[in-house]
């Protein structure tokens, strides 16, 4: 009888446990993460997931979305460098203008975008269900975030619509499972400026309490509209030059808040560029913490090797020469001569041969430094010369092909040219966000600007230029312009309308945007994209290269999103 | 004891002493009441009293007690006839206790202590004796009129062994399922640290590697019947002493007293969501009634690099004029390798035990280092035993417990890559500054490889801890219930640190960096199990119901800082670095996961005569990973078995000793993924400025997955045991079909609208089908010369069957394999609906033009430049995933020697030669080392390198893998029982049209078969080990 009694316990207990729910309760307990239904706590809350999207943006800037724009286009390159950057010919594609929808970076800017647009629909979605008042939040502060966030999403859907053209119109994230059908290019234009229009009601405005160059203003959202009014004709077919003017001289004027030109050339990429007057719209950028731009997808890979002896800058490590400006010379040190006159980037800065950008960039201490190439030997302050990996000294020239050691001068045997052809001597470099020296006290600083007011002026120019008022035009590019020169200098436009033509424009907008990410978007506007021949670079046989392909990634799992035309 | 039966009191000599009873109840009256005094007394004296005045007497021969019929005169006169005779073995010797029964009579006798016998058998005309014994075969003899001479033949050993399968164990006889066992003795013998490594290429179908062996901290990489799912965990679950999830690095083989792979689904789908890519089940040594016995077992062992990669000396780098010539002349693979790699391993096991309870304990030590400088490891550990049962049988109670504490220095595979790019007319220290590295910089990441591992720490401290413990309760003879509990644990502590002297500290700035992280898993689990068993007559019936509870977490933490202000501490006072103290940094986290598992589970195996056999089982299973519309699944299965050598029909047929066929079908599942993916969390980012305040910006983790479950494998296995011509033959062969469906990955997902471009889902199918063959044949098997081959082989055959479902759709392919810079090809090869896993996609190699640059086919088959070619040229242009495995063991025993040769075998598939790519053309990057090929074999192409298959070959192989001699000393002296010592070999020699290093440097198990992840690898050595074991 003892032994059946403790049988039966034992069996009770277990069989009891069994019933017991915690014996057979699957619950997740999740302790790094916040299940999304608890998240919104406090006020504090409430920004970081408003914030999430501008995040993601600060990232979208470089990388692939950077090279789309600037690697097909006349000025950057990313060649060969004696085996380094080949990468199965990927860049090699993008400069002769050959890829495909295989390629990954056409899904890649896609996704990295849509991620952004995703992002920030979640996010309204949020915020516009919440009940603020639970928050200590006012309505008012409400729709200004829901304002922000529809600029943000109009900003990534100008980028994609600039890529891809043929682009879904999503706004909603929570249970959706699938993307809808393209909206044609009128309703994407439609949509962008719809939603711009409205927002640009709620947004703050420059010199309101807590308004600052890294959230989305009056005059920011008025900018991106300006970009779809200049474009609109490569868009939609229609242009909007007159509209575009418009906005530029309200911004111009002060109706979207205070800005103004900088006068000391490279204020706006400086440390303290989100108070510069010249900056619209900024990410806020931070040695400790995030400076996109200053990443190996960005400017840290625009730079020779061991340029960080050069620039007493060693906290990163070694920099790489991924970007570099395409030549001006042959092998032989002959000058090019295009037929469309487009490229050679540096020979059109020594056009205007007093411009005070074509000092060899130095840091000077104390958080300054002068010009913004790097070309020649780079000479270190304990007087050696920068060496490459290839145990070669470095002295960049503005040619490309294989010189090695040789001398300033000094013509090799082999005189091709091509984007196989590349050793790290060859393609000027540029500095425009400077890297000070690891003991200077503001180094990494710099915002990235994505919104100068320079752009709007030369916007302005180049509608008063089509208009045929060529003087304002000359007017306005000097307004800029004239932080380079002497005083007095020639090199100023006449501003009587005589100088400026359709080449030399495209050229300023070179000049003055030089590496910021825009380059392919005024090619297409000018018709020199397809058309245009520069180095290594022959007239394309049609157009359907002006839109990239949907990446066959993205395909791969939207099966109802149709491929742009010609791929 | 008063008035029991004198079974009874056998039964407690049994239980107070070592030793035991063999008796037929045929002759021997056990149920006689008797009334007798036995404590406080020698046996001797109760076994002479208790048979006194019976006809029964007894003879002690070692442990055993044999009792026996008296042949006196007067029953001799009743039987018309008296059967005398003598069994032996094969080889001669007597057997002891050796059933002999008179056909159709009821009159049996058991052979004495030299094997003798003497039965009566009545008045039989011509009486046919049964021989029968356990581990023998039976046979039938008649008898003539003289004394019998009879030998027996040892039986189909394997047959008579217990197989453990999950959650219990089965005479092989009776196994209805595809389960290779594996003894202690079968363990191939080598100075590996990890024990599975001893089983390589003994299990058909069972794919064992380590590409990196000679690296001391390298675990192999395990898999069954090719690859079983996508992502999930495709290594089959470790189940030790019935503890499933068990740690594998806290086993010392010497403890291994056996191994079953569980292949088929039938066997394995008891383990519901764990057994989709197998089960091993480990089973430990146990104590044993009787004295203490005590073994040693150690040994050491030198590694040796073979199949080294030879670059160019300092004078033809000059000559070719590869760079610049710094003077130096250093040999860099030599420079960054140790002459050879020194291991030594102790281990002391102890064992004993009375009739109610017995104990094993192990320590062992074992101390490693690797080719490299740096790497070595250094572990010591144990295991305990316990069981107890009281005599009456009522409950049984185990306990083991395992701890280990582990020291390892970590090697650094990039260093080998180093030493084949590096000039080398650079010196290893600077001729200006004696003091110091040479400084080495470059485009690809160049260092001075020599610098890292004399300076750069790095490694890790381990403990472990494995426990479990086990109440068994016999509720009746046929019902018992147990419960067991038990926990994994492992901690793991590693540290890193690099001097403020070390050249790259001087070029990037930093004065020192360190840190140090905390890992932590555990693996908590109940399991409650109840057996009822039934036997009626020819019908035999056991029945299984159990409960399992599981608790998986993992924890841990990390700190790193730099610029410190002295390299004395190095990494131990990480809060003295000024690093972190840049505003926006932190340097530190922290994190923690949880899972539980729960299942409840059944099983009913039946039999008839031994003839017919059927399984059945059944686990209903829940994860909390699992998204909550499929919390819980079912894993059912059904496995028959036919002996149709019991049956009448095959009586003639006497070449056939046993011959059973089987079939089994088992559904199976993974849960072995991350946690928390099904869910719509929020985690944390990055940061962004806001009202002059950092946020930390916070979104969605993960798209929200409500569906997702486990990956569901469905599994066929038919097979065919067999042993023939007096069992000097046997085998088995298993056909296997495993579909996995619903494969658990990342899969892309539509952006939008969602906001990641990747969900981790259930999409898509995948099959694996293959034949398995394993063979044993005895060629002679003298008392003296025995001479056994062992022969294993398996084919496999995979297609990616499809790569959607309703709701991921289109995308039919994966690119895999991305090869790294200088020129970072991109993938190497594809994953395609309708492929086999392994596919190489490449350009097609058309030869070199006439400045020598590679030129490829494009998708019209028109030769192109390569660089002219785009993705779409691309093709299918190889395997690497191996079509057939094989290995050979060759078993030789003369008296007291001993000798094995193992052979190795990989066949049918390509590798990617990784290396040859990257070093063995010139256009290798200036200043960078290249192959001799480059200037020979490859002289042609003086162009950049392609992706293409120029670059593929063969890497079939046959490899001379294991020789080990042995030689074994009995002795009666009181310094040691026996002695073996013996010496092995292994990877001596290696049959290859390959031409790059080993090929067992390429994996073959995983989805990418054939190609290394990137160039790094771990040289492939020969080694020499001297072992001994003694027992006192």
């Amino acid at each position: 009888m003892k032994k059946n009694k403790f049988t039966s316990t034992l069996l009770g207990c277990l069989l009891g446990g069994l019933i017991f729910n915690s014996c057979t309760n699957l619950e997740e307990t999740t302790y790094n993460k916040i299940v999304s239904s608890n998240f919104y706590q406090t006020k504090d809350d409430v920004y970081r997931s408003f914030l999430r999207t501008f995040e993601h943006g600060y990232w979208t800037v470089q990388g692939t979305q950077f090279f789309l724009q600037e690697n097909p286009a006349d000025q950057l390159m990313t060649p060969n460098r004696q085996g380094d950057w080949y990468d199965g010919g990927t860049y090699f594609r993008l400069h002769y203008h050959t890829w495909t929808p295989t390629d990954g970076y056409c899904s890649d800017a896609w996704n990295n975008l849509f991620v952004g647009v995703s992002l920030a629909n979640n996010s309204l979605e949020d915020i516009r269900a919440l009940d603020v008042s639970k928050f200590n939040m006012t309505i008012a502060e409400q729709k200004m975030l829901v304002a922000e966030l529809r600029t943000m999403r109009a900003w990534y859907y100008l980028r994609l619509f600039d890529l891809y053209r043929n682009i879904p119109i999503v706004e909603t994230t929570k249970g959706a499972s699938q993307s809808p059908l393209q909206a044609t290019p009128q309703e994407t234009f439609n949509f962008i400026e719809k939603e711009l229009k409205e927002a640009v009601t709620d947004l703050g405005k420059k010199g309101d309490a807590n308004i600052v160059t890294s959230r989305w203003t009056q005059a920011g959202a008025m900018a991106l509209l300006s970009r779809l009014y200049l474009n609109s004709k490569v868009y939609t077919g229609a242009d909007k030059f007159t509209d575009c003017a418009a906005i530029c001289q309200d911004i111009i004027d002060g109706k979207y808040g205070s800005y103004g030109i900088a006068s000391r050339w490279d204020a706006p990429y400086d440390w303290n560029n989100d108070l510069c007057e010249e900056t619209i719209f900024a990410f806020p950028g931070s040695f400790g913490r995030t400076h996109w731009q200053y990443d190996g997808g960005m400017y840290w890979w625009s730079l020779p090797y061991n340029v960080n002896k050069y620039f007493e800058f060693t906290d990163f490590g070694n920099a790489n020469p991924k970007y570099t400006l395409q030549p001006g010379h042959d092998v032989a040190g002959n000058l090019y001569n295009f037929t469309s006159n487009l490229g050679q980037p540096f020979v059109k800065f020594q056009k205007y041969a007093d411009d005070v950008r074509l000092t060899v960039y130095k840091n000077l201490g104390n958080n300054t430094r002068e010009g913004m190439f790097l070309y020649g030997y780079l000479i270190c302050s304990d007087g050696s010369k920068v060496q490459t990996t290839k145990g070669y000294d470095l002295y960049i020239r503005d040619q490309v092909g294989i010189f090695n050691n040789l001398a300033p001068g000094q013509i090799p045997s082999d005189l091709t040219s091509t984007m196989n052809t590349a050793d790290q001597n060859s393609g000027v470099y540029f500095v425009k966000y400077p890297f000070y020296k690891t003991t200077d006290t503001h180094k990494i600083e710099s915002d990235f600007s994505v919104i100068r007011l320079a752009e709007v002026y030369y916007s302005l120019a180049e509608c008063k230029f089509r208009s045929g008022d060529k003087a304002g035009a000359e007017k306005l590019l000097n307004t800029v312009r004239r932080r380079y020169y002497p005083t007095g200098s020639s090199s100023l436009y006449p501003e009587d309308g005589s100088k400026l033509t359709e080449s030399e424009l495209l050229d300023e907008w070179g000049r003055e945007f030089l590496g910021e990410g825009r380059r392919r978007t005024d090619l297409i506007r000018f018709g020199k994209f397809n058309t245009g021949i520069w180095w290594d670079k022959s007239a394309d046989a049609d157009n359907h290269t002006e839109i990239f392909p949907i990446g066959q990634t993205v395909l791969g799992v939207s099966s109802q999103l149709k491929q742009n035309p010609g791929y | 004891m008063k008035n029991v039966s004198v079974e009874k009191v056998l039964n407690a000599i049994e239980a107070k002493t070592t030793y035991s009873f063999l008796y037929s109840k045929q002759l021997i009256d056990v149920e006689r009441k008797v009334t007798i005094q036995v404590k406080n007394r020698d046996f001797n004296s109760v076994l002479t009293e208790l048979f006194n005045e019976t006809n029964v007497i007894f003879t002690i021969t070692g442990k055993q007690i044999v009792l026996s019929k008296k042949n006196d005169e007067k029953s001799e006169e009743q039987h018309s006839l008296i059967v005398n005779g003598k069994v032996t073995d094969d080889k001669g010797d007597p057997l002891i206790g050796v059933s002999v029964k008179v056909k159709g009579t009821t009159s049996v006798s058991i052979t004495d202590v030299n094997g003798k016998f003497s039965v009566p058998a009545l008045s039989v005309k011509s009486p046919i004796l049964v021989f029968t014994y356990i581990g023998y075969d039976t046979q039938e003899v008649s008898f003539k009129g003289q004394t019998l001479r009879v030998a027996l033949t040892e039986g189909t050993k394997s047959l008579d062994e217990v197989v453990v399968i999950g959650f219990g164990s089965v005479g092989k006889r009776e196994l209805t399922s595809a389960v290779s066992h594996i003894n202690s003795s079968d363990l191939l013998q080598s100075g590996n640290t990890n024990a599975l490594m001893s089983i390589q290429g003994k299990v058909s179908g069972l794919s064992i590697t380590n590409t990196g062996g000679s690296d001391p901290n390298s675990g192999p990489s395990i898999q069954l019947r090719g690859v079983s799912s996508r992502d999930a965990g495709s290594s089959p679950l470790i189940v030790i002493d019935g503890v499933s999830g068990g740690n594998i690095e806290n086993l010392n083989s010497n403890d291994i007293a056996s191994i079953d792979v569980l292949k088929d689904g039938a066997a394995s789908a008891i383990y519901g969501t764990q057994g989709s890519a197998g089960v091993i089940v480990v089973t430990t040594k146990k104590g044993s009634s009787g004295a203490m016995a005590t073994t040693y077992n150690g040994y050491t062992s030198v590694d040796f690099v073979n199949h080294e990669a030879k670059t160019l000396s300092a004078a033809d780098f000059i000559k070719n004029n590869r760079g610049t010539n710094y003077g130096g002349n250093t040999d860099w693979l030599n420079a960054v390798t140790r002459d050879y790699a020194f291991t030594q391993s102790h281990a002391i096991s102890v064992s004993g035990g009375s009739g109610n309870s017995n104990y094993r304990a192990t320590v062992d030590y074992r101390k490693a280092t690797g080719l490299d400088l740096r790497s070595d490891r250094e572990e010591y550990g144990g295991r305990i035993s316990l069981n107890h049962a009281p005599s009456n049988g009522l409950y049984k109670m185990s306990l083991n417990v395992a701890p280990r504490y582990i020291r390892k220095n970590n090697a650094n595979y990039d260093v080998f890559t180093q030493a084949l790019t590096l000039n080398p007319t650079y010196s290893i220290k600077d001729a200006n500054n004696p003091n110091m590295y040479t400084t080495i910089t470059g485009s690809d990441g160049q260092f001075n490889p020599v610098e890292l591992l004399k300076l750069e720490k790095s490694g890790t401290e381990g403990k472990l801890l494995d426990w479990d413990g086990t109440f068994k309760l016999n509720i009746t003879k046929d019902l018992s219930s147990q419960v067991t509990l038990s926990q994994s644990t492992q901690d793991y502590f590693d540290f890193w640190f690099r001097p403020s002297t070390m050249t790259s500290e001087i070029q990037s700035g930093y004065t020192g960096e360190a840190s140090r992280a905390y890992n932590k898993w555990d693996h908590k689990s109940l399991e409650w199990l109840t057996n009822y068993s039934l036997n009626v007559n020819q019908h035999s019936m056991k029945a299984m119901v159990g409960y399992s509870y599981q608790y998986f977490s993992n924890e841990g933490m990390s700190a790193d800082n730099k610029n410190f202000t002295s390299d004395a501490p190095t990494y131990n006072n990480l809060g003295d670095g000024l690093y972190q103290q840049v505003e926006g940094r932190n340097g530190m986290g922290s994190y923690k996961e949880d899972s539980k598992l729960i299942a409840l589970f059944g099983r009913i195996s039946y039999s008839y005569d031994d003839k017919y056999l059927a399984t059945a089982s059944l686990r209903h299973e829940g994860s909390t990973k699992f998204g909550t519309n499929n919390k819980w699944g079912n894993f059912p299965a059904v496995s028959v078995g036919w002996r149709v050598s019991k049956e009448s029909f095959m009586k003639d047929l006497t070449w056939i000793n046993d011959l059973k066929l089987r079939a089994d079908y088992g559904v199976t599942g993974n849960q072995n993924f991350g946690n928390y993916l099904s869910l719509s969390t929020y985690g944390g980012y990055g940061y962004y400025l806001f009202n002059g305040k950092y946020y930390q910006v916070w979104g969605p983790a993960n798209n929200t997955n409500t569906n997702l479950k486990w990956e569901k494998g469905k599994n066929m296995n038919v097979g065919l045991d067999f042993s023939v011509l007096n069992n000097k033959i046997e085998g088995s062969v298993n056909y296997y079909n495993r579909t996995q469906q619903d494969l658990l990955g990342w899969y892309n997902a539509p952006v939008p609208p969602n906001p990641q471009v990747q969900t981790y889902a259930n999409v898509g199918s995948m099959r694996n089908t293959g034949f398995e063959l394993d063979l044993n044949v005895k060629v002679i098997n003298k008392k003296d010369f025995s001479y056994q081959i062992g022969l294993v082989g398996a084919t496999n055959d995979n297609k990616f069957l499809s790569f959607s479902n309703n709701i991921f759709q289109g995308q039919n392919y994966v690119d895999m394999a991305g090869l790294p810079a200088p020129g970072s090809p991109g993938p190497a090869q594809r994953l395609q609906e309708g492929e086999r896993i392994g596919n190489f996609y490449m350009w097609k190699f058309a030869g070199v033009d006439q400045n020598g640059s590679m030129l490829v086919y494009n998708k019209d088959n028109k030769v192109i430049q390569a660089n002219a070619a785009t993705n779409d040229d691309k093709r299918i242009v190889g395997n690497g995933l191996p079509k057939f495995t094989a290995s050979m063991n060759h078993t030789f025993k003369y008296r007291k020697w001993d000798l094995g040769l193992y052979l190795r075998g990989v066949f049918g598939y390509d590798i990617f030669n990784v290396q040859e790519f990257y070093y063995g053309l010139q256009s290798t990057p200036a200043g960078s080392n290249a192959f001799a090929s480059a200037y020979a074999k490859n002289a042609a192409i003086k162009g950049d390198k392609v992706l293409c298959d120029y670059f593929l070959e063969k890497g079939d192989y046959v490899k001379l893998d294991v020789v080990t001699l042995g030689y074994t000393v009995k002795s009666n002296s009181k310094y040691f029982s026996s002695v073996r010592i013996y010496a092995t070999g292994k990877n001596l020699a290696t049959i290859t049209g390959f031409s790059g290093i080993d090929p067992q440097a390429y994996p073959v198990n995983g989805l990418t078969p054939g190609i290394t992840g990137g160039k790094s690898y771990y040289p492939s050595t020969a080694q020499v080990l001297l072992g001994a074991q003694i027992s006192f």
